[in-house]
């Protein structure tokens, strides 16, 4: 089976691939790079629990192909804090209480981030909205909106 | 006695997942494993007349495929009735039937084998409405000579048909000044966990052993089943949970990967991973019963309720799961939290040919509510009467008898929680537009943790000290995210007066760890709580008794503070470690187990019994709706909730619940439905099954009332499910508050709240 | 097998899918990645115009171009397009979530062809047209494009360019408004999208179109017609209410009832008449 080369830069490190053209983001991620924080649940696009990072943007790694990530720069769950430097936003999602199963935890921290690159002190209707892409079925997403609110107004305890 | 319970404590597997590291079910693997995928019934009901697997048995890098011709052995499962097959061999009932599994070296090539598949069948006609199963002349789902037809009132499709009777009913409606009856409806709703069904399996030929790693509400339970299915001893099955759970609200209960998995195992003598994908879930997997209730209320005219009547039909799809207990629990709690001396109640459990119907958040208590929230609401309006007003002149307080039987004598917050909600609610605001309406709603609810009913319900735990002085507490409750974890590491902490971060918990492992009952009937604060408390109370016994011998003083002298063992009044003290290495070279380990058995009980002709429950929670809810009356839509602006939890172990938990339930609540009142036309599934995905989206939803304020008292540890109750029932009579009563439309039937789509505006307007039209 | 080409200029897609008729073209891949959930391996091949610059760009002034490539994203928060043409940045604000608005590409919006596209009923009451390139160059007006759902008149080896519109004149002003059965990620049930010519306080010329009433988006010329040169303080909405709903002629589906969507039709259509000729002038300055 044909397979064609990939280059990409994920969690600030370079890699190169040869993959089929059907591979999915998602798949290269988890499969092929053992990175299991991105979360798959509907592969359709609708529950952003596969959000990464792609060249700064939020993008579905379930309804990207791999090789089209070709010379992109990636960012996952496991390239936005380690457990010795969390990220403010991580910080956040535990102090508020933000977190029940976390299976949407990594795609809405991405989510999260996106927005506060583009928007640091976005309104509870900003927050709202940029999160709508994600969805979570356990918190009724109170206390991650407040978590990121948080981080926004520069509110997180040390 | 308040150390570390009560406070806001971070969930223990908080900092993991925002790291992304806990590995679900889907995220497991092993060397030389294989992929299965599962070929379903291409007919909701129909006789399978062929099954020829033999071209996708040729396709390279199939290993294995079978159909229920290969596995004649195995033997039928179910939660309560084993009425279903692992693989059909002569009929479906429903779409997510099983008619053959492919192993495969990946997934793909596993999918393109399916559709080598061959099958040949005839159909039957599918039952999709409970009513036409009821009908004489409905075929029979399941044949004479199925497993149930021991069951007392098998007969047709109707599986079961229980009663309740308290007092005299008609008497009761002879006593009153009115009489109101009203029909209500709801509907299959999808659990819409995040983590779809997965798991991995291991058969160790050397010791004819299976491993499986799959998540279960219950692992114990799911143990015994599985082993029965495949012939098997249960200590040749070790179930171990993955390192997380993403959600279950019940779904988890029922069996999904746990037989197919072990037994391709075995077949292939490889390891073995199934992953659902979210269409395979939502057709095959459980469904939030839906029901019918037809409700009677007899009233005096002071607003006394005198009697009240409940008919209610629930559709149990094609098999029975839990669905008769959760019909049965439905009708039950058909009267609500209301002192009421008069209480007749039928349901009929009815098989139909639409995915089965099993344990959903509120198991019937959810669905009951949304009728006879509705019902106080249309009487008390039609009456003139104030909604709480009304609702406190009945509500249950000390001393009252639930429709069960069951005088209250502790910890009810009915009135409580009613006085609460309201106080904070305040008032309604003023609409943003000429053409939108603003109402307020509010609802009030019981709900009774632990199973009830005379089961042996009963949770096991274990605590000790390792020797590098933590503590290891060991628990199969399985955190499905609402955090057990958390709380038993608070109550231990509380009880050993211990941080909680010198708190570890083993994993849960059929292997290691003792049956922790479900993780379900918002049972596990209280139980596995409970289990947890005397554990740790056991082992600080314990600690208290080895370090009197060690240290050669009394009781009272000796505190456990931080890790260490201390004398008071000297510098003497001894770690935990110390303390647990010496006890453990003399014989006597500190360790401990906890086990908490209530005693349940119920006469299953009446309904009636002393204990039905342990304990109850309650709930009320208020909403401000705003209705757009040109086009439907419902907004809702606010929930204030004023749940009564008797204690909060940790408030944040509590909060998480209750604003996770009520916008599952939400959904559950304005959009999400799981639509089957003649037995298919015509929405199975997100992009048309819509649950809310942060932008759907309102701040949830949540006010904890805590009536202290009850019989879970420090006086608590459970949360889980009672968080959520309110939440849709109280829109759906906003919603005629605000626009006068009565609507009986779940979801309040914007299109059935516009045909019912419109209908409206043509009534006042006529007048 | 599915083979995989991405051409980093036009003219070598164009030559590629002249030999290669049946190759899918993919662009943000958010409808054919979802449309082929599972079977992406049946694909024969894909050629993926991601890379392709000149797709990519948005030429301002009096008119109008937009590459096929430009994203949902870029339309939404793209400053000029805010200012004068409000209804299309609307409708590319409501597509999806950010997620699939960072990807989800304006030709691939169009040639997708579903009812409920968000970006056809504003681009439409622009008058917009399509560049279509292939064998040869040709322009589609947007009105002629849509054949039915998922149907449009491109031929297999063409490639949807850009889509070219000319600035709205300082006396007209749009909208677009979306129905959804939630409020975010869903798939409109009706929306509405108006454009407005107000002239001496007098609505002189409008256009309408309407998404997921009919199998296209649909033109709704007899409403028009009805409140054509109507004094603004004296606009029979009533009667355009009916007889917009009296105009379209919709399904039944999973997200409404025919019934439902001529009715709330009539409502979103006169509050996005209103909105725009709100927006007139307002959105001219600069
Ligand atoms: C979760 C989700 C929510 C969505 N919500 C909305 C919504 O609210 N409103 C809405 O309108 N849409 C919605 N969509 C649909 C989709 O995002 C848009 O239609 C998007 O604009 C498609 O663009 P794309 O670049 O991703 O298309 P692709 O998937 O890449 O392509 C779609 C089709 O167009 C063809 N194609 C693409 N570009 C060209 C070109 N330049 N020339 C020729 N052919 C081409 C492809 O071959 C394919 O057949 C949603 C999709 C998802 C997954
Ligand atoms: S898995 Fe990608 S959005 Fe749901
Ligand atoms: S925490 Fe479970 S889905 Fe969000």
């Amino acid at each position: 089976m044909a397979k064609y080369p990939l280059d990409l830069v994920v969690n600030g490190s370079k890699y190169h691939f040869e993959v089929e053209a059907d591979l999915r983001l998602v798949d290269l991620l988890r499969e092929q790079m053992k990175l299991l924080g991105t979360k798959e649940s509907c592969g359709k696009g609708e529950c952003g629990a596969c959000t990464v990072l792609m060249d700064g943007k939020s993008v579905a790694s379930c309804l990207v192909l791999a090789i089209q990530a070709n010379g992109s720069e990636i960012v996952t769950v496991e390239g936005l804090g380690g457990e010795e430097a969390l990220h403010p936003l991580q910080q956040a999602f535990i102090q508020h209480g933000a977190v029940q199963c976390g299976f949407c935890t990594p795609g809405m921290l991405m989510s999260a981030k996106y927005l506060l690159d583009n928007n640091p002190r976005p309104t509870r209707e900003e927050i709202r909205a940029g999160l709508a892409g994600n969805l979570c079925r356990c918190t009724g997403y109170v206390k991650i909106i407040d978590a990121i609110q948080a981080v926004a107004e520069g509110r997180l305890e040390q | 006695m308040k150390g570390y319970v009560g406070k806001r404590i971070q969930k223990v597997d908080a900092l993991d997942k925002v790291l992304g590291k806990p590995l679900y079910s889907v995220d497991l693997d092993m060397e030389g494993m294989l992929y299965l995928k599962v070929l379903y019934s291409p007919h909701p009901h129909a006789l399978i007349k062929k099954v020829d697997a033999s071209k996708a048995r040729e396709l390279p890098g199939v290993v294995k495929v079978i159909t229920a011709a290969d596995v004649p052995w195995l033997k039928t499962y179910g939660l309560i009735f084993k009425d279903q097959e692992v693989l059909v061999k002569e009929k479906s009932r429903y779409l997510g039937d099983r008619l053959a599994v492919v192993a495969a070296e990946d997934e793909k090539t596993a999918r393109q084998a399916l559709k080598l598949i061959e099958v040949d069948y005839e159909p039957l006609e599918v039952i999709s409405d409970p009513i036409r199963a009821m009908e004489p002349d409905a075929p029979r789902i399941h044949e004479s000579g199925q497993v149930l037809c021991d069951h007392p009132y098998n007969k047709g499709n109707v599986l079961a048909i229980d009663h309740l009777v308290k007092g005299d009913v008609e008497a009761g409606f002879a006593e009153a000044d009115h009489i109101f009856e009203n029909e209500f409806r709801t509907q299959h709703v999808d659990h819409v966990a995040l983590e779809l069904e997965a798991g991995m399996a291991f058969y160790d030929s050397d010791t004819d052993c299976y491993t499986l790693w799959a998540p279960c509400q219950w692992t114990h339970d799911i143990q015994t089943d599985v082993a029965r299915v495949l012939g098997i001893r249960m200590d040749q099955l070790r179930i171990v949970q993955p390192g997380a759970i993403g959600g279950a609200f019940g779904r988890r209960e029922d069996i999904s990967v746990h037989i197919i998995l072990p037994l391709m195992a075995k077949l292939t003598g490889r390891p073995v991973k199934w992953a659902m994908t979210r269409g395979e879930s939502m057709i095959m997997m459980t469904k939030r019963t839906p029901f019918i209730f037809r409700l009677k209320t007899g009233i005096k005219k002071d607003g006394t309720i005198t009697a009240w009547q409940s008919e209610v039909i629930g559709d149990s799809g094609a098999y029975a799961s839990t669905a008769g207990s959760i019909i049965h629990q439905a009708m039950y709690v058909s009267s609500g939290p209301y002192d009421i001396p008069n209480v007749k109640g039928v349901s009929y459990t009815v098989y139909t040919n639409n995915t089965y119907s099993g344990a959903m958040r509120g198991f019937g208590a959810t669905e009951a509510a949304f009728a006879y929230e509705r019902q106080m609401d249309c009487i008390a309006r039609d009456m003139g009467w104030d909604p709480a007003e009304f609702r406190l002149k009945n509500a249950f307080r000390i001393g009252s008898c639930t429709s069960n039987g069951q005088i209250l004598t502790t910890s009810v917050g009915t009135v409580d929680t009613i006085l609460t909600a309201r106080e904070h609610f305040g008032g309604k605001g003023i609409a943003t537009a000429p053409h939108k309406k603003r109402g307020v709603g509010m609802a009030t609810i019981m709900f009774g943790c632990g199973y009830g009913e005379g089961f042996p319900d009963h949770s096991i735990a274990g605590a000790k000290v390792t020797d590098d002085g933590r503590i290891l507490i060991s628990s199969a409750a399985a955190d499905v995210g609402q955090g057990v974890k958390t709380i038993m590491v608070q109550i231990a902490a509380n009880v050993l007066n211990i941080p909680p971060e010198s708190i570890d918990l083993a994993d849960s492992d059929t292997a290691t760890t003792r049956n922790a009952g479900s993780t379900s009937a918002t049972r596990q604060t209280i139980f596995s709580g409970n289990a947890v408390k005397l554990a740790a109370e056991n082992l600080l016994g314990k600690i208290f008794h080895r370090g009197n011998v060690e240290l050669g003083r009394a009781y009272p002298e000796l505190s456990t503070i931080d890790g260490d063992l201390i004398l008071h009044g000297t510098t003497r003290q001894m770690s935990l470690g110390e303390l647990a290495k010496i006890a453990r070279d003399k014989g006597e380990p500190l360790e401990a187990e906890g086990c908490y058995f209530p005693r349940t009980d119920i006469d299953y002709g009446s309904g009636q019994g002393d204990v039905v429950y342990v304990a109850y929670t309650y709930n009320t809810q208020y909403v401000e709706v705003e209705v757009d009356t040109e086009t439907g839509e419902v907004d809702v602006l606010r929930i204030v909730a004023a749940p009564d939890v008797g204690t909060a172990i940790n408030p944040t938990g509590v909060e998480g619940q209750s604003e996770g339930g009520s916008v599952m609540g939400l959904g559950m009142a304005l959009m999400e439905e799981q639509i089957f036309n003649k037995g298919i599934t015509v929405n199975p995905d997100l992009s048309t099954y819509l649950i809310p989206t942060s932008l759907d939803v309102p701040d949830v304020e949540t006010i904890i009332v805590e009536s202290g008292d009850a019989c879970g540890p420090f006086g608590a109750k459970g949360i889980g499910e009672p968080a959520m029932i309110p939440t849709a009579p109280a829109i759906f009563n906003a919603i005629e508050d605000a626009v006068g439309i009565r609507l009986y039937d779940m979801p309040a789509t914007p299109e059935k709240v516009l045909a019912a505006i419109k209908a409206k307007d043509r009534e006042v039209e006529h007048e | 097998m599915t083979t995989y080409f991405a051409p980093s200029t036009l003219s070598k897609a164009v030559a590629y899918m002249q030999e290669n008729q049946t190759t899918k073209i993919i662009a943000g891949g958010t409808d054919l990645l979802v449309a082929h959930y599972q079977e992406l391996d049946r694909l024969p091949g894909l050629m993926d115009i991601g890379n392709i610059a000149e797709l990519k760009t948005i030429t301002t002034g009096q008119e109008v171009e937009i590459g096929a490539l430009v994203t949902h994203e870029e339309i939404a928060d793209h400053p000029w397009l805010q200012q004068h043409v409000p209804a299309l940045c609307q409708g590319a604000a409501q597509v999806g979530g950010p997620q699939i608005r960072n990807r989800g590409t304006l030709g691939g919006n169009l040639v997708h062809a579903s009812p409920a596209a968000d970006l056809a009923p504003p681009l439409m009451v622009l008058g917009a047209v399509v560049e279509l390139t292939g064998s040869s160059q040709v322009q589609v007006p947007l009105e002629e494009f849509f054949k039915g759902p998922g149907k449009t008149v491109m031929e297999p080896n063409q490639i949807l360019t850009k889509v070219k519109f000319s600035k709205p004149a300082a006396n007209q002003g749009g909208a677009y408004l979306k129905l959804g059965k939630r409020k975010a990620m869903a798939i409109a049930t009706a929306s509405v999208a108006v454009i407005v010519t107000v002239d001496n306080n007098r609505l002189a010329d409008l256009r309408i179109c309407l998404g997921s009433v009919a199998p296209v988006p649909l033109r709704a010329h007899k409403t028009e017609d009805l409140l054509r040169g109507q004094r603004l303080d004296l606009l029979e909405l009533a009667a355009g209410e009916r007889q917009l709903q009296a105009e379209i002629s919709p399904i039944d589906d999973i997200r409404g009832s025919a019934e439902y969507r001529r009715q709330a039709a009539g409502p979103l259509f006169r509050r996005a008449l209103l909105q725009a000729i709100n927006n007139v002038g307002v959105t001219q300055h600069g």
